[in-house]
């Protein structure tokens, strides 16, 4: 989603409007594991799609003892593990020389001189114009040091006028609290400029999260219901099947709310609750957006204990196998007070959703991979066809898929053949893999593509992350305070602890089965 | 005629019906389980796709490209099969072609093969007419390339009125000067709405945005306003590729062809007005090769500077920058837009950038108002 460059009229037409610049993509971390398993297919599959500039390079940055050839190796069995596309011997040439490896150290000065003589010669052979992107692929105590030092070796160029730009990506997290998710966003605009600085939030490259804006701005029909005259509540759910394996490290310092809620969760929110934009401008949409989390009611105090349920997973089964419990996980202290579920009651304090619940929920061992938002219609009139108050008709759902069996689908009720009426809930289904046969672009693809060419629309502008931040503390801070030595539990496979069921039952409604 | 039954994933051997029965027997297909020992299948429908083939020749093609056609954009297929040398009758057939879709399930597509011998070929709009899904797209996908469509005659114009999206391929046109002033007389006249696809315009694509890259005005300030000459070097039968391309760069530059010359042999000049000065362009055909563009050279000159691009085909799928300011070896892109199936299950849900083509359409029918043979 992005407005046109008229500077470039030969662009019209082409699937991008904005087209990306030939650059060079330096990936700190290159010879990491999303490096290898995410960025680096996703560049092989745009470079097959023939939408990555003819003149480009990839400098994979690491402590790894690999030069250019064993890089170039470890590329290959990446693309032939993780690509959503086998490897294309007709084309893997002309991938394969455009990527280097450049080995050193993101505390080591010396490093960076000798990376920028590299960069150079790499990119006199590319034909690259010196436009540069770096990929902060690497733990976020290190980012303070690595654009310090970037800086310092003087290979970040100002973000306006003429000559080659520099742009700079980062990960989530961005910080585990509000003061440091400020000090990260200080430390990058000591050296670049806000526009220079994409932070990826790797679900806003989903084409279904896309899709939420596409459904409800390009139909006619679903806006004038869209408010809480129509709408009952909104059920948003991220489930993972899997358990912590081998995060524990980071995720006991996190937990659900930190590592789901705080980014994913609420991103998906703004999709949903947003107002219509009037542009497709970056900076329109994501103002939009900020909008939701800015009118999202604070959470605190006594809320805490009615709004928000916290649990870890028990032992259980998944998939008829047994599984340990997270506090019997490798790398998990014994006595963790870490939630891997988290579910609230939220509300949104503005005209359109006054009074409307959102019940976010999102954790790990759940029962199925699944997300989903799920927005439900309120009742009909309790006469006619739902005069019957013992046998209340099944309310309009309209479900949008997020993840797998990409789609979405409405239920509504239709009377069963017959002498007698007979009322039933049928759904209406749209399968993204039937309707459109081939493949979606992975995340990574498209906000790999939009960096280079500089539209910043599907990437988490700083103060949207502030004010996330800036909501989640205080029910962080109040299980803080609470001391809790243990945290409800669900079984793993199962959907959740009984008191997340309360939350919505103590509201006549119920979680929906995925 | 022998009834074929489609290439790749059959939910069914295909099965001759009678023309009042094919719903019916469209209709059984889905109530069946699935086949003996397969999954049950899913019927998958967004457009109709009507597919035109002057020949039994044409039509193999067709049936074996339908198969990844329809694995990319589910529809309910028509083929339309005028053999003319056959006996006065039409026939019809019915089957379906299935996708896997992972756990054992299939997305299936119907298709229906209409076979008119001789003159029965003017009953085939009447037969197609109420076989259409309706609520849904239908595009003409016209596949006979020695002339431009609406020079086809009746039976074009028939099946064009059913048609909210006309798909078809210039490579080949015998006489492009006319085809093309035919065809935007064609387009200009379309209902609004109704998008029109040339599938060498399609194919036109990554030269499009290869050389729009390389131009862009934060590559190279200024080189657009400033191009000066343009030589366009092709293989066989594709003049109007080359055509359509050169009026790509017209229409979107705002250049007004002034003069131009079809001289004996292989070469056609036109001299273009532009908003910064004169523009002097060369198609030029290579004696042998493939129906597809090879080099485009483009020079800009202005404000004391000067430069040149050269853009070539390198081999299947690839295309170059070469020379200067490629860097000390070709930038290389792929083009995985070759084959003829996948072309055609792009055009299908594009709705979008019929403007620009219908532009580049315009600027070539200017193109040759001002050619002197």
């Amino acid at each position: 989603m992005r407005e046109r460059d008229d500077s470039n009229p030969l662009a019209a037409g082409l699937s991008q409007a904005l087209l990306p610049q030939p650059c060079s993509l330096v990936i700190f971390g290159g010879s990491g594991d999303l490096a290898k398993r995410k960025l680096l297919p996703a560049l092989y599959n745009l470079a097959l799609d023939g939408v990555l500039p003819a003149n480009f390079a990839v400098v994979g940055i690491g402590r790894r003892e690999f030069d250019d050839d064993i890089f170039r190796g470890v590329v290959r069995e990446g693309v032939e593990s993780f690509s959503r596309r086998p490897l294309d011997s007709n084309h893997w040439p002309d991938f394969e020389r455009a990527l280097f490896f450049h080995r050193g150290s993101v505390d080591d000065a010396g490093s960076y001189a000798e990376l920028k003589a590299r960069l150079e010669k790499i990119e006199a052979t590319c034909g690259v114009p010196g436009n540069r992107v770096f990929y902060l692929s690497i733990p976020p105590d290190r980012f303070r040091t690595c654009v310090e030092q970037l800086q310092a070796a003087g290979l970040v160029t100002p973000p306006a006028g003429p000559g080659p730009f520099t742009r700079i990506i980062v990960e989530k997290p961005i910080g585990h609290d509000l003061a440091s998710a400020r000090e990260v966003n200080e430390t990058l605009a000591r050296v670049f400029d806000e526009r220079q600085i994409f932070r990826i939030d790797h679900y806003l490259g989903k084409e279904t999260v896309q899709n939420i804006l596409v459904m409800r701005f390009a139909n006619a029909i679903f806006e004038p219901l869209w408010n809480q005259k129509y709408i009952d509540h909104v059920q948003l759910t991220v489930a993972e099947e899997e358990g912590v394996g081998t995060r524990a490290g980071y995720y006991d310092g996190a937990g659900a709310l930190r590592d789901m809620v705080q980014n994913h969760i609420l991103q998906l929110l703004c999709h949903v609750a947003m107002e219509p934009p009037w542009s497709l401008d970056a900076d329109v949409v994501r103002d939009h957006k900020l909008e939701v989390i800015q009118c999202l009611r604070p959470v605190n105090g006594g809320d805490v204990d009615t709004c928000v349920v916290r649990a870890q997973y028990a032992g259980g089964f998944h998939r008829g196998e047994a599984v340990p419990g997270y506090r019997q996980e490798e790398g998990v202290r014994r006595d963790s007070t870490t939630e891997t579920y988290v579910a609230l009651q939220v509300f949104i304090d503005n005209w359109r959703w006054a009074g409307v619940p959102f019940y976010l929920r999102t954790g790990k061992r759940l029962p199925k991979r699944a997300s989903e938002i799920a927005v439900h219609f309120k009742d009909v009139p309790q006469i006619l066809f739902n005069r019957d108050r013992d046998a209340p008709l099944a309310s309009n759902v309209l479900a949008l898929r997020i993840q797998p069996d990409e789609g979405l689908s409405l239920r509504i009720s239709a009377k069963l053949p017959g002498p007698q009426v007979q009322v039933y809930p049928v759904k209406m289904d749209f399968q993204y893999g039937s309707t459109f046969g081939d493949q979606s672009p992975e995340a990574y693809e498209r906000l790999l593509l939009d960096v280079m060419a500089g539209d910043a629309t599907l990437f988490m502008r700083r103060d949207a992350v502030e004010a996330s931040w800036e909501w989640i503390e205080p029910i962080v801070d109040s299980w803080e305070r609470s001391g809790a030595r243990w945290l409800p539990e669900y079984d793993a496979g199962a959907w959740g602890p009984v008191e997340a069921d309360r939350l919505m039952e103590s509201t006549g409604r119920r979680w929906r089965t995925l | 005629m022998s009834v074929a039954t489609p290439p790749g994933v059959a939910l069914t051997d295909a099965k001759r019906v009678d023309l009042d029965a094919i719903e019916a027997e469209l209709a059984r297909l889905w109530r069946t389980p699935g086949t003996d020992d397969g999954p049950a299948a899913t019927r998958a429908c967004t457009s109709n796709l009507i597919v035109f083939c002057a020949s039994r020749a044409e039509a193999e093609a067709c049936e074996r490209d339908i198969p990844e056609i329809v694995r990319q954009h589910p529809a309910r297929v028509l083929l339309l099969v005028a053999d003319p040398e056959a006996a006065s009758a039409l026939e019809a057939s019915v089957s379906a072609f299935c996708t896997p879709a992972g756990r054992g399930a299939h997305f299936c597509s119907e298709y229906v093969v209409l076979r008119a011998g001789g003159d029965a070929a003017q009953r085939l709009p009447s037969a197609v007419r109420p076989l259409l899904v309706g609520d849904l797209p239908t595009t003409l996908w016209w596949t006979p390339s020695d002339r431009s469509p609406p020079d086809s005659g009746k039976l074009f114009a028939q099946l064009d009125a059913m048609a909210d999206h006309v798909v078809y391929e210039s490579r080949g046109w015998r006489d492009p000067v006319d085809a093309i002033v035919a065809t935007t007389r064609w387009a200009a006249d379309a209902p609004t709405g109704k998008a029109i696809s040339d599938l060498a315009w399609r194919r036109l694509e990554a030269w499009r945005r290869l050389v729009a890259c390389a131009l862009d005005p934060g590559v190279v300030p200024g080189a657009l306003q400033r191009i000066r000459e343009v030589t366009v070097e092709h293989g066989p039968h594709a003049l109007p590729k080359a055509w359509m391309f050169v009026a790509w760069l017209a229409g979107r530059l705002g250049w007004r062809p002034v003069r131009g010359l079809l001289a004996a042999g292989p070469e056609i000049g036109w001299g273009f007005a532009s908003p910064s000065g004169p523009v002097e362009v060369r198609v030029r055909r290579h004696a042998a090769g493939e129906a597809e563009l090879e080099r485009v050279v483009i020079h800009w000159s202005g404000a004391g500077s000067a430069a040149t691009r050269t853009f070539e085909r390198l081999g299947p799928e690839r295309l170059g920058v070469v020379g200067d300011a490629s860097g000390e070896r070709p930038a290389v892109v792929a083009t995985l837009e070759g084959a003829r199936p996948a072309l055609v299950a792009r055009a299908l849900p594009a709705r979008g950038g019929h403007s620009l083509f219908r532009e580049a359409l315009e600027a070539a029918r200017r193109m040759a108002g001002v050619l002197e043979r």
